[in-house]
């Protein structure tokens, strides 16, 4: 539109000047002539000069205003009339996004400062995004995109509340009245080996024909594993529904670290699984003590907008045997039954305020979140 | 508050800006004075406020505080522009009973304004009051109040108040370019200034209004204007010397406009233009002489030239006209009009004795523009009671007329000094009729003496020379006298009947009386013209058709007249006192003479070659002009980038010349560590060692471990007292100098042009 103005009013000098002759004329017609030319000049000077730069304090605290700058730095000896970039800033966790639009200026050999507060009230991994910018000129004709590439990422970790975790011992079920140790029963965690299916080319000695006709399929020790006594815990929380409130994947961010840090506070291992963005698949890790959490907290966190399918699960986890499966999700799927060959499955669900609940498992809300949870059976 | 709390609950997260600081007030407010100066400087001269007698000083005060009131307060001062308003109000409440008076002497002045522009009577208002000027200025007042509200909003950026201002401003570059109102150059300065500013402040970031002015980036802003508009004024004065055409291409767009108005069917007369005769087809006389001998001839008027310019004929300016606003306004309330006035005075004297008879006039391939009509005749509408002037007479309608009537009730043109004796007469018996006639025809014979005997210099030498130097002398010539005068060196100029188009250099009398070219009625006409003029007689030119006395007597029985091309003619009418304007004829060339025309053939002449036309070298000169502008500026600023970068490397070459080895050294590293910085290996705070991965990824291995032994030399040079030798300080200099070499052969050119002119590195 400046520009299609800008033709006009060459156009209408120029007729005035052929036409009058007036001398008011001829500065009319020199200066449609010589304002935007030293326009388009002077804004690629400036933007040869114009740097940017964001920072961001490096924690980021759920509930807690954040104070970031963006730092635009004027190397040139012309002012900088205008110069307009878009931040994204993005939680791959709950999926959303926001776009901040800023228009800066700044004077020759100087810099300047915008800044601006960023509060969260849910965790996930934030991601702020400034790829380029634009330097226009003081007459608004053209902007030069310079391209700044600003990524910076952090987390923002979910809080964690107090959760006792009862666990039904599958390997008690598994190896019921066949224990290793003849003078304990249930469970033995002394067991050195994992039972898992029976392969061709596996000695036929190996084969446990009770776990066999319980499961109605051949099932051998493992002499080559040690026992497992991990759990596993599934995170499926990476695409909530459209519509979706982002504190529901806050809670179940929240219940699936709670849970988990209770895991390891009882000193039983698990692996936990989830699917990220990049196509590796299923990621699993296995978790011992506290510092390997960081790393599955981290995980989580970037997970918006993928969702595993149980197929997957079972491409990753079939064959293997598990005590028992805790699965966080937003919606109970039909298909989880067949993650029982895994292990006995505990569905953890987050929905909505009013959202009816279905299937089997753990249903809670962001508000009743910690009640509902307080004590579960795995 | 709420909306982040609504976003918050959205998406999870809130971004909260940091409170923005807008355009200042001071800022603001100089640019709405400076838009309030333009507007009010060119609206006090479009409208001739001038000519009120208000003094404008009050005016400007008013309209500086009120443009203060509306620059935009904030917090509690959001007040006093409520304020200025309720003032505003009041004050014209109390002023009421002198605003009317006001208003009607503003607007007389405007009406006699544009009176000058329009050449037209425009109506006038009366004043009941008897002080005139402050009624007017205090109607004034509260129209500099609310030009001064509209800018100050305006330097907000205010939308609807933005379009406005725009919206003033096309309607003052319509005034100019129609009526070519004078503005002052520094009021279209100020509003440049002021259209500059505010387009920087309304740079749209998609959806984003940004208002400049943080951190002195606006103050910059209108330096870098200032600066700006002061080259645009040196370059307005040789533009405007460039431009001595004006009035050609004014001349040229309105026959461009009238050629399509009113829709010639074939290219007509050139209305007096005599810079593109070439353009023109010939017209021949051999129409007009052979209906001369057969009976009466009708010369129906269509264009009439009244001022003579060096390219042809104009008619009289509308300021000019504007001066006989007042007696043509009383003439036409008596009834006067010129265009009738043989008629007029026929029924003053009582000489018609035919009964009027209605004619048809069919104009099929002439411009529409004009209702040709015979000196003779008078037309049943009566002509624009508001026109100034009344040299011919104009088609109603946006497209003309091609179809109209007159009214003829016998007598012809050529009888006019049967009617002036017999006015003289009627005078002298003090006859009612006559005398209320001749007291309508002295003044408008005032106005016909005032203005239709000017010749311009270089043409009143022209006529004397070709007059042999006669110079007529101070009381005038007598008619007889001057008919004669004119006859006998009219018939030595060479005659042709259809000339070959001529370029007519200079002025177009004296180009043609002086290289003695060929000529026609339309040149002889012009020549004719100025003959009387300079002789004292009032003489206008006129181009239009003629009709055979046949022609007339067919119309008059019903049948209707139809314009003919062929019988396109220029003639010369000069004014006869008391009689009015009449078609006058030298003798015809001896190619017309009666017996010569009924003996010999007559054969077309070859239409002319187009000749040459005169290239237009304005524009050229425009071009050439900017061209240099422009390679000036580009040779200025190299200049500049020169000493720029002299004076940038003067800090090198000072390295060079210090005794010191160790401060030599030292400065010459940092000096490295500089010029690399420009290479893409950026110094931060920290161990110079650093910056080794990075020479060895831009330079080499080779340059890594050169670079490492220089930092170790500068090391030694800074922070130990061991004696720096010659070849250690030849050592880093010349380390330098390849590092500078190798970046410049690293950069292709535009960088390496940025890199030497620029960052004056290489």
């Amino acid at each position: 539109m400046r520009r299609v103005l800008l033709a006009a009013c060459i156009i209408a000098a120029a007729v005035l000047y052929i036409f009058t002759g007036a001398l008011y004329a001829s500065l009319l017609a020199s200066a449609v002539l010589v304002l935007p030319c030293a326009a388009l000049a002077l804004g690629a000077m400036s933007a040869r000069g114009a740097r940017l730069s964001l920072i961001i304090p490096a924690r980021i605290r759920k509930g807690e205003p954040a104070r970031c700058k963006l730092i635009l730095e004027n190397c040139s000896v012309v002012p900088i009339s205008l110069a307009a970039l878009r931040i994204t800033i993005k939680n791959n966790l709950t999926n959303k996004e926001q776009e901040l639009a800023v228009a800066l200026s700044a004077a020759p050999n100087k810099k300047i400062e915008y800044g601006f507060t960023f509060e969260s009230s849910t965790c996930g991994q934030y991601e702020f995004i400034c790829e380029e910018f634009r330097v226009v000129d003081f007459l608004g004709l053209r902007g030069i995109r310079k391209h700044v590439g600003i990524k910076e990422t952090k987390v923002s970790m979910p809080d964690t509340f107090q959760t006792y975790v009862f666990l039904s011992d599958a390997n008690s079920s598994l190896v019921d009245g066949d224990s290793s140790s003849i003078n304990k029963k249930g469970p033995d965690h002394t067991e050195p080996l994992q039972y898992r299916d029976f392969v061709d080319g596996d000695p036929m000695n190996r084969i446990n024909y009770k776990l066999s006709f319980k499961h109605d399929r051949l099932m051998i020790a493992d002499g080559s594993q040690p026992r497992k006594d991990a759990y596993l815990v599934l995170w499926n929380g990476g695409l909530s529904p459209v519509g979706m409130s982002p504190s529901v994947p806050d809670a179940l961010a929240e219940a699936f670290i709670s849970i988990c840090s209770s895991f390891v506070d009882a000193g039983i291992p698990y692996t936990a699984a989830w699917k990220s963005s990049e196509p590796d698949g299923i990621t699993q890790m296995e978790v011992a003590s506290r510092d390997d959490m960081y790393d599955v907290i981290k995980g989580i966190m970037g997970t918006g907008g993928v969702e595993t399918q149980v197929n997957e699960y079972l491409r990753a986890f079939g064959g293997k045997h598990y005590p028992g499966v805790a699965y966080f999700s937003y919606r109970s799927q039909s298909e989880l039954g067949m993650l029982n060959d895994i292990g006995h499955v505990t569905p953890f669900i987050c929905k909505q305020e009013n959202e009816p609940a279905d299937g089997e498992g753990y249903f809670f809300t962001p508000g009743n979140c910690r009640s509902m949870l307080s004590r579960v059976y795995i | 508050m709420k909306d982040n709390k609504k976003i918050l609950d959205k998406t999870g997260f809130s971004l909260t800006p940091d409170e923005r600081k807008e355009t200042g007030y001071i800022q603001r407010l100089l640019t709405a004075l400076i838009l309030y100066a333009g507007f009010s400087g060119c609206i006090w001269t479009v409208l001739g406020l001038g000519g009120i007698g208000v003094n404008p000083v009050p005016l400007l005060v008013i309209g500086c505080i009120y443009c203060a009131a509306f620059c935009g307060f904030r917090g509690r001062w959001r007040v006093i522009p409520i304020l200025a308003v309720i003032a505003l109000i009041v004050y014209f409440y109390l002023a009421l009973s002198s605003m009317s008076d006001g208003w009607n002497a503003v607007s007389n002045q405007v009406c006699q304004t544009f009176e000058a522009y329009l050449g037209r009577i425009l109506p006038r208002y009366a004043i009941n009051g008897e002080h005139v000027v402050l009624s007017a200025g205090m109607f004034l007042a509260t129209g500099s109040a609310a030009l001064a509200i509209l800018c100050g909003r305006t330097a907000q950026a205010a939308g609807p108040f933005s379009l406005l201002s725009g919206l003033l401003a096309l309607v003052l570059w319509a005034a100019a370019l129609i009526f070519r109102v004078p503005y002052p150059p520094v009021c279209a300065a100020a509003l440049i200034a002021a259209a500059a500013v505010l387009a920087g402040l309304r740079i749209p970031v998609r959806s984003v209004f940004y208002r400049s002015g943080s951190n002195g980036g606006g103050n910059r802003l209108l330096m870098t204007i200032a600066v700006l508009l002061c080259i645009s004024a040196l370059m307005s004065f040789p533009l405007n010397e460039l431009n001595k055409n004006a009035d050609g291409e004014r001349r040229q767009a309105a026959r461009a406009i009238d050629s399509f108005r009113y829709d010639a069917e074939e290219d007509t007369a050139p209305e007096g233009d005599f810079s593109r005769l070439s353009e023109y087809p010939s017209m021949s006389d051999a129409e007009f002489y052979a209906a001369r001998y057969t009976g009466d001839i009708y010369y129906l008027r269509g264009y009439v030239g009244e001022t003579y310019t060096s390219d042809g004929w104009v008619s009289l300016e509308p300021g000019r006209r504007a001066e006989y606003a007042g007696l043509f306004s009383w003439l036409h309330n008596r009834g006067f009009y010129a265009q009738n006035q043989q008629s007029v005075l026929r029924d003053a004297l009582g000489r018609d004795t035919e009964a009027p008879v209605e004619v048809s006039v069919v104009n099929a391939g002439a411009y529409s523009k004009y209702l040709y009509a015979p000196y003779e005749a008078a037309i049943p509408d009566e002509p624009d009671i508001y026109r100034i002037g009344d040299e011919n007479l104009l088609a109603g309608g946006f497209r003309g007329e091609r179809e109209y009537k007159l009214i003829l009730s016998g007598g012809t043109v050529s009888d006019y000094e049967l009617l002036y004796n017999e006015l003289n007469n009627a005078f002298g018996r003090g006859d009612t009729n006559a005398v209320e006639y001749l007291k309508s025809e002295n003044g408008y014979r005032d106005f016909v003496y005032e203005n239709y005997l000017e010749i311009p210099e270089e043409a009143r030498s022209s006529i004397q020379d070709f007059l042999d130097g006669f110079v007529p002398p101070e009381d005038g010539l007598t008619f007889n006298d001057a008919k004669a005068i004119a006859d006998s060196y009219i018939n030595s100029l060479p005659y042709s009947d259809m000339p070959e188009a001529s370029y007519y250099k200079g002025d177009f009398i004296t180009d043609f009386l002086s290289k003695s070219r060929e000529g026609n009625s339309l040149q002889f006409s012009t020549v004719e013209t100025l003959l009387f003029r300079y002789l004292g007689i009032p003489a206008r030119y006129v181009e239009g058709y003629i009709l055979t006395e046949d022609e007339l007597e067919t119309a008059k029985n019903g049948g209707a007249v139809t314009i003919r091309p062929e019988s396109l003619r220029a003639w010369t009418e000069i004014y006869r006192d008391g009689v009015g304007f009449v078609p006058f004829e030298l003798d015809p060339p001896e190619l017309y003479l009666h017996d010569q025309m009924m003996t010999d053939q007559i054969t077309e002449p070859e239409p002319p070659e187009d000749e040459h036309s005169d290239p237009h070298i304005m524009l050229l000169r425009i071009l050439l002009l900017v061209l240099a502008v422009i390679v000036i500026l580009l040779a200025a600023g190299f200049a500049i980038f020169a000493i720029r970068r002299a004076y940038i490397r003067r800090h090198y070459k000072r390295i060079l010349t210090i005794t010191d080895n160790s401060e030599a050294v030292s400065l010459t590293t940092a000096y490295l560590i500089w010029v690399v910085s420009h290479a893409g290996i950026p110094y931060k705070n920290g161990s110079l060692h650093d910056l080794c991965p990075e020479f060895e990824e831009l330079f080499g291995r080779d340059m890594r471990q050169k670079y490492a032994e220089v930092i170790g030399i500068q090391q030694q040079a800074i922070f130990s007292d061991l004696v720096i030798y010659d070849e250690e300080r030849a050592m880093v200099t010349g380390f330098l100098n390849e590092v500078v070499g190798l970046i410049g052969k690293q950069a292709g050119l535009p960088r390496r042009f940025r890199l030497k002119w620029v960052d004056c590195v290489i």
